[in-house]
């Protein structure tokens, strides 16, 4: 008996689960921890901090799912005989979305579309070649004429599956928190946004996000609803394949190196003398290298050793993923400098607080004091840095594999996507479609992190009354 | 009467969440032109809000209410934002506490006070610079032309509080509001500014709205009388008659809180301040008064007079009014404890700091240099002198938290510190039994099991309820913090206490809480202190034997009593001299003039001798060697010799 | 200041000293030429003779840090280190993979790209302040709110859309400018136009609501209240004295990254075909050519200890409290 599919883990993989585990470890301290709770229910009161982190969930649920790999059994070809799996690696996400890969065409079509967006020589039956625009595979099953009918037939049921699971949101919500008023009193109360906290946004965002999906999934068996690319994927798939990308890109980076920046960066402060100067020398040394070029270097670097090293990987995905992982290394490198001589700032700062010294004059060694006193009083530095770094990092994404240094050139990111598409722009007519769905999804991922980061910077910032 | 300012019904709200905020509520005010007019409270008072709101600088969520605010008869409340400019720094201007902070850091003197001549006075070029100059040698610059080119860095603290007088006194302002002018200063130095304020205002015929926290700043300078309390005025008397008989109970507390007046245990004032969004049906003071009664909490007192112009808003005045004549007689003080055993002792304590100067070059700064102590079990050591004398390091020192440079320290049992800021002497981020423990654990002095009951001993202790110790540092009030602080100290029994300034970020009430705690500790526990204070008057209150520094050095040392009542080096002479008094009497004259000099850079031969009243030749040359006075008691100074 | 100026110089040596191992072991260690010359070559078909080949062309051939064949001093200086690391101190950079002085291309290359730096430095300095200002002006109101919201929206799109919308709208579109290339002269303005106007754009949304923030610190400040309390209007105690505290900071970080304008934009440059240094290391970076990048890493680092020199330097003029020594 063998399984019809073989678990994959890749390095980055096991990563994002070390830091869904920490972030989890984080959660459960927050909630035991008066001191956390009230600036995480602060942020949980924003409006604008709530519909972002329906936004955020949105695309950190496609990325955990994009991170669930197997490789699929092949069919056996001799019953008895050892089971064979594809090299080809999937992820639950790819199973729970075959409409979107399952179908692919020859080349570019536009969002929605019918036909190629190209002509294409055919052969009619008289064996004369014309070039006409031919019909997409996918819509092979549709009768021809009915296309925008169709379309909207589609898409108002999938509206209509959406508004129906975000009512039940609601009614889920109002049952749980109704208890004391009522469901309906407090439905109607949370509508006029007075349920003491943002219900009303919460639901509408939810129901938002439903919709997209709803109305995604109704078209998706029959249309590309962004398109198709050169090589006839779908625009849509590709998107999405891309969000664990920058998702990965701008959280593990920092995990990767946050140790080393708050070892640093307390270490420098608190001890001073001849260990800050070493440090504070690593960090000179580290930041005057102008950060692109330093990761292109390494970047480099990485690829020549990828190279003379090919059998160390056994699946394309697996190279692409050390590619990847090798590039959240040496970006971090050359971010946590930052980091470091912000904790080193506030170190110092602590380390002659009253508190510090009460520790010294009872004899308290220096790791219980790190511990106990100066990291917990710059924890607030480490989570607003690592909230605020997350959206440059992602968009820094885009840039590096523009200059050739990002990530693997088979890796789905958004970067690639417009890497490949700029060049189209020259085209008459615009092929525009592939460029726009990946600055959408990325600004959107984005604009909702930068968003988050001003909320959560205000209701930690100590000087506002935080934390 | 025309008065110069007339407030009437002034209210100050602030919409917070959950509710309406009113730091000040129902304010009334009358200044005649050069009157000083002091607003005396505890910080939440509402006064600070209240000179803000005469200048129309409330911040921007505030809003400002009332039936009467006038200067000169012009109404100030309707008065357009643009002729409200003209009124602020120049019929009315403003001082204020924390001068460190209250310049701008990187223009000169010069321009910052140009400004001002340019906007009131429509001066600019040499004639306003000219003027600049005259301003600041009114305000007792020395080489003011030379000082109009500084910039605020340069100056010490005293000497920017000059500047920003001399700013205020640009406009020729008929009405000068000064808040807590004198707070940030040393004795001194409060002394040289309030002589100062005092002389302008002859000269001038100045009238001053004094805010202040300090009762002996309002009896040396005021003509009228306010106290506040949560945001309402409660009492307003001339100053003698408020001196000879305060009548609200909350004036009286006040009083009696004051340390050093030999009165027995200081009154402590119960409970805290109502939160400014709570409204009450009665008296706001009522929840902690020692008199109230059932109409206190049902009624709002409305104002009742004492006496003339002696005016109260109590219901006492009219159920009770003989009850408060005069407040209670002065007691003898208890005969000091016996000293038993010494349990600290330091011989030649230096502590030198080497200031990175340039690459390899470093200066000295001898923060303490040559000092001998001792202290026996049961005892209090006070140490006084003024910010940077060095009295601190000399805590670190015996503390170990500082390596001294030369000298012995001897110890017997362990020493522990209680430190000047509650709010940095706890961390925020730790539950206070965790807090309490932590000494222990260090030690290996914590009990396997049973640390509930430890921590709960030690908060009753120090007066918390048990449950304290599951909560975090910022529940606490400041007095609260300093309890805290007190029992972490005492967790790990030492047998000497350093308490380093531990009331003086405190208001008076809560002050006289900690040093009741303090005294009722040594009494059971036989604890030594070693208390180090600018204030004299917690000198007499805790000290048994004083010691005063000067620039690293003691420079007179001896039996509390006997070195407050018959001083004998000039410093201590002149330091005592500097304390306001509360009875108002007129002191010797003699204000120490300029300030200390830097550790640095000490001047040769008595230290002392730049500022010393008394100086001779032979004191330049020559450093004074400690020479007895009294049983136990020694100065060092060649007149002494 | 003298002294201080030596004394800066006195440390950044260890500094350009530790660059210099750093990249070193990258480019020489990490992957030995070999691996190097194999990639050049390309995988299939890689004689030895080939690789060595290589090597000797392009002055590989040697040991790494220290040579027993040569004799005497040559046995440190005929090595790697001396020849392709060291010699960046005197300024001698090698040639690039196609035979060229990358020091000549370097002089040549670095005009262009300052055409483009300078005018959107100097440009987008004053916008950022200007709009910093303005919503510093009406903080509390519907303006300063959606200025902070346009901020946040800038900032939260990708610098290569800016490009490529232009790119497409004002030049392809709408032909109003061309839609990339250089010229030398007068008519260089034609072509540096949209790119500095697309640069300004990307960077407004970070730089206005930086300065945002360093602004309303300083008018949270006590001195503030006291240039209120003399009587000043509200427009002069935000230019007189909340700018002139705010603007400290903000020139001094200008002033850090004054040098490094030298080494151009690698995006701008490299989409609007500007031949500076931008593009000269996006084209050395794609084309794989390790001795260009080692040159341009170098010259990095060295533009960035003067731009920390500059910096503190223009504390010291802005700042009074400030002194060197």
């Amino acid at each position: 008996m063998s399984l019809p599919f073989r678990p994959v883990i890749l390095w980055t993989d096991a990563l994002l689960f070390v830091l869904l585990a920490a972030v989890a470890v984080l959660a459960f301290w927050t909630v035991r921890n008066p001191q956390w709770r009230r600036p995480w229910a602060r942020v949980g009161n924003s409006p604008v901090a709530v519909a972002c982190l329906v936004v955020l969930g949105a695309y950190a649920l496609i990325a955990v799912l994009d991170s669930l790999h197997y490789r699929p059994r092949l069919p056996q070809a001799v019953p008895g005989q050892p089971a064979q799996y594809s090299d080809t690696v999937r992820s639950v996400f790819d199973a729970l979305t075959p409409d979107l890969w399952r179908v692919q065409e020859e080349t570019y079509s536009a969002p929605l579309a019918e036909h190629l967006f190209v002509r294409q020589p055919q052969t009619l039956p008289d064996g004369q070649v014309v070039r006409v625009y031919p019909r997409l595979r996918i819509a092979a099953g549709s009768g021809p004429g009915q296309r925008w009918r169709d379309i909207a037939r589609r898409a108002l049921s999938g509206a209509a599956a959406g508004l129906a699971v975000g009512a039940l949101c609601a009614g889920l919500l109002a049952w749980r928190c109704g208890r004391l008023r009522g469901a309906r009193a407090w439905l109607t109360a949370a509508a006029r946004g007075q349920a003491g906290w943002p219900a009303r946004t919460l639901v509408a965002t939810l129901t938002l996000v439903f919709v997209l999906v709803g109305v995604i999934a109704a078209l998706a068996p029959a249309y590309h609803v962004l398109g198709t690319d050169k090589v006839g994927q779908d625009v849509l798939y590709l998107t999405l394949k891309s969000i664990r990308t920058g998702l990965l890109i701008g959280t593990l980076t920092t995990l990767v190196t946050l140790p080393l920046a708050i070892l640093l960066g307390i270490a420098a402060g608190y001890f001073g003398g001849w260990v800050d100067d070493v440090i504070q020398y690593i960090y000179t040394v580290l930041n005057s290298i102008p950060a692109v070029l330093l990761i292109a270097a390494a970047v480099l670097m990485a690829q020549v050793y990828i190279e003379t090293h090919v059998r160390m990987f056994d699946t394309n995905a697996a190279r692409a993923d050390f590619r990847l992982l090798f590039l959240c290394l040496i970006l971090g490198m050359t971010s946590w400098t930052t980091l470091a001589r912000l904790l080193r700032g506030e170190t110092l700062k602590i380390r002659a607080l009253e508190y510090i010294e009460a520790a010294r004059a009872f004899g308290v060694g220096h790791g219980r004091i790190l511990l106990r006193h100066v990291l917990p009083n710059v924890f607030h530095i480490v989570l607003i840095s690592t909230v605020m770094d997350f959206s440059g990092l992602v968009l820094a994404e885009a840039v590096l594999s523009y200059v050739g240094v990002g990530v693997d050139p088979l890796t789905y990111s958004w970067g690639n996507m417009i890497n490949a598409a700029r060049l189209e722009l020259a085209r008459e007519p615009v092929v525009w479609w592939q460029l726009v769905a990946a600055f959408a999804f990325m600004s959107t991922l984005v604009l909702a992190a930068n968003l988050l980061a001003d909320v959560v910077r205000e209701a930690f910032d100590p000087r506002r009354g935080g934390a | 009467m025309a008065e110069l300012l007339q407030v009437r019904e002034l209210e100050v709200t602030i919409p917070v969440p959950g509710g309406l905020a009113r730091p000040v509520t129902g304010m009334a005010l009358d200044i005649d032109a050069g009157v000083t007019y002091a607003l005396v409270g505890e910080s939440g008072s509402g006064k600070s809000m209240t000179a803000l709101a005469l200048m129309r600088l409330l911040p921007a969520a505030a809003h400002l209410r009332a039936e009467r605010m006038t200067l000169r008869g012009e109404d100030l409340l309707t008065l357009p934002e643009k002729s409200m400019r003209r009124v602020r720094g120049g019929r009315m201007a403003m001082i204020f506490q924390e001068p460190m902070l209250a310049l701008n850091p990187v223009l000169s003197v010069e321009r910052q006070v140009v400004e001002s001549l340019m906007l009131h006075r429509g001066l600019s070029g040499a004639a306003a610079r000219e003027a600049a100059a005259d301003l600041l040698a009114q305000v007792g610059i020395a080489d003011a032309r030379r000082r109009l080119d500084s910039y605020p860095f340069e100056l010490s603290g005293g000497m920017r509080q000059r500047v920003l007088l001399a700013m205020a006194l640009a406009g020729d302002p008929a009405l000068l509001i000064a808040d807590e002018p004198t707070t940030a200063l040393d004795v001194t130095l409060q002394d040289q500014v309030l002589g100062l304020l005092r002389r302008l205002q002859d000269e001038r015929g100045m009238a001053m709205l004094l805010i202040t926290h300090d009762l002996g700043v309002v009896a040396e300078q005021a003509h009228h009388v306010g106290v506040m309390y949560a945001g309402e005025l409660v009492e307003s008397a001339p100053r003698s008659e408020f001196f000879a008989a305060p009548f609200h109970p909350y004036s009286r507390q006040l009083f009696l809180a004051l340390p050093g007046q030999g009165r027995g245990r200081l009154a402590q004032i119960a409970g805290q301040l109502p939160r400014p969004e709570e409204t009450l049906p009665g008296c706001r003071y009522a929840p902690r008064c020692p008199r109230a009664f059932e109409r206190c909490r049902r009624e709002v007192p409305q104002w009742q007079v004492v006496h003339g112009e002696h005016r109260v808003r109590c219901h006492l005045a009219q159920s009770d009014p003989g009850y408060a004549l005069a407040l209670p007689p002065i007691q003898a003080a208890a005969a000091p404890s016996a000293a038993s055993g010494t349990v600290l002792r330091a011989r030649g304590l230096k502590v030198y700091f080497a200031l990175r100067r340039g690459l390899f070059g470093h200066r000295l700064l001898r923060a303490v240099d040559g000092v001998d102590l001792e202290l026996a079990a049961g005892r209090t050591l006070a140490l006084v002198g003024e910010s940077g004398c060095g009295k601190t390091t000399v805590g670190r020192a015996l503390l170990g938290l500082t390596h001294p440079t030369a000298g012995t320290v001897e110890v017997r049992g362990g020493v522990q510190m209680v430190f000047q800021d509650p709010y940095a002497s706890l961390n925020p981020r730790m539950r206070i039994a965790a807090i309490l423990l932590e000494g222990m654990e260090a030690q290996g002095l914590a009990p396997r099991s049973g640390q509930d009951a430890v921590v709960a001993g030690l908060l009753a202790q120090v007066g918390l309820p048990a449950d304290a110790g599951e909560r975090f540092p910022h529940e606490f009030s400041g007095g609260q913090r300093q309890r805290i602080a007190i029992a972490r100290a005492l967790a790990v029994r030492p047998r000497i206490l350093i308490c380093d300034e531990p009331t003086s970020a405190l208001d008076v009430s809560v002050q006289a809480q900690i040093v009741n705690l303090l005294k009722a500790l040594q009494a059971e526990t036989a604890l030594a202190y070693l208390f180090i204070t600018h204030n004299l008057a917690l000198v007499s209150e805790l000290g048994h034997e004083v010691a005063v520094m000067y620039l690293g050095r003691i420079v007179e040392q001896g039996p509390a009593r006997e070195v407050l009542e018959r001083p004998r080096h000039p410093y201590t002479r002149a330091l005592l001299a500097a304390v306001p008094r509360l009875d108002g009497r007129d002191r010797q004259a003699a204000m120490l003039p300029g300030e200390p000099p830097s550790p640095l850079a000490p001047p040769t031969g008595c230290a002392f001798h730049p500022r010393c009243p008394l100086a001779q030749a032979a004191c330049r040359l020559r450093e004074p060697t400690a020479v007895p006075v009294g049983p136990e008691h020694w100065a060092t100074c060649l007149l002494l010799e | 200041m003298m002294r201080y100026l030596v004394k800066r110089l006195f440390y950044a040596v260890p500094i350009l000293l530790g660059v210099n191992l750093l990249t070193f072991a990258l480019f020489f260690v990490v992957n030995t030429p070999d691996d190097m010359a194999r990639l050049q070559l390309g995988t299939k078909r890689v004689t030895p003779e080939a690789i060595a080949r290589w090597k000797a062309e392009h002055g590989y051939d040697e040991p790494l840090f220290y040579n027993p064949k040569a004799a005497g001093v040559d046995k440190i200086t005929d090595t790697l280190f001396a020849r392709k690391s060291a010699a960046m101190f005197l300024f001698d950079f090698g040639r690039s993979d196609d035979g060229r002085d990358i020091g000549q291309e370097i002089r040549t290359r670095m005009w262009p790209s300052l055409a483009i730096a300078v005018p959107v430095f100097v440009i987008g300095l004053a916008t950022n302040i200007s709009f910093a200002l303005l919503m510093i002006f009406f903080r509390g109101t519907y303006l300063d709110w959606a200025g902070l919201a346009l901020c946040i929206l800038l900032m939260s799109i990708s610098g290569l859309f800016y490009i490529i919308a232009g790119q497409f709208f004002i030049a392809k579109l709408w032909h109003l400018l061309p839609i990339s290339g250089y010229s030398g002269g007068i008519h260089a303005l034609r072509f540096i136009l949209l790119p500095v106007l697309v640069s300004i754009v990307a960077g407004l949304g970070s730089g206005a609501r930086w300065y945002r923030t360093l602004f309303q610190e300083e008018i949270g400040k006590d001195y503030v209240r006291t240039a209120r309390a003399k009587g000043l209007s509200e427009v002069r105690v935000l230019f007189g004295h909340v700018l002139r505290n705010g603007l400290i900071p903000i020139l001094t970080g200008a002033v850090a990254v004054l040098p490094l304008l030298f080494l151009g934009s690698l995006l701008t440059e490299s989409f609007f075909g500007i031949p500076g240094l931008g593009s000269y290391t996006v084209d050395a970076i794609q084309a794989q050519d390790f001795a260009v990048v080692r040159a341009m890493v170098f010259l990095g680092s060295l533009l960035y200890i003067v731009g920390l020199m500059l910096t503190d330097i223009s504390y010291a003029l802005a700042d009074p409290r400030v002194r060197l020594g």
